[in-house]
């Protein structure tokens, strides 16, 4: 635990440009992440209620 | 016989303000990962900005498709 937290401390911490760097990069990450993960949840959770899913049965396409 | 000096040979380096060549080089690697950091910002506070998010965000290779969005005109809601 002590080697990863100095592993942690000497990548990302020393310098402060790095730490910083390091928390934008990673809440932009995260922020992508995080939505599609959500968003992929939230669609398997629902999967065959929401429009997307029954759209075929009211409506065909022109082909 | 030795021959000695009358003293160091002081050099000094030309400087503006106190700031002088070496000292801007050594400021280089640090402000590069700063500019890197404020690229970063950046990228995290105009994430949600459509302008941004079609103009650089959908351009992303792996990931870039999480900000396309193309819906059919008739599943929008008036």
């Amino acid at each position: 635990m002590a080697g990863f937290a100095n592993l942690f401390y000497n990548t990302f911490v020393r310098r402060n440009s790095v730490y910083v760097t390091a928390i934008f990069g990673s809440a932009f990450a995260f922020g992508v992440g995080f939505d599609t993960a959500v968003t992929s949840v939230w669609d398997k959770w629902n999967q065959g209620k929401q429009w997307k899913d029954i759209r075929d049965k009211y409506i065909q396409d022109e082909e | 016989m030795v021959s000695y000096v009358k003293g160091p040979a002081y050099k000094t380096v030309k400087s503006v303000a106190g700031l002088n060549i070496p000292l801007l080089k050594s400021y280089v690697p640090n402000l590069a990962l700063w500019g890197g950091a404020v690229a970063g910002g950046i990228a995290t506070f105009t994430e949600g900005i459509p302008l941004f998010q079609n103009t650089f965000y959908s351009k992303i290779p792996v990931f870039g498709e999480h900000w396309v969005y193309n819906p059919d005109p008739e599943d929008i809601p008036i």
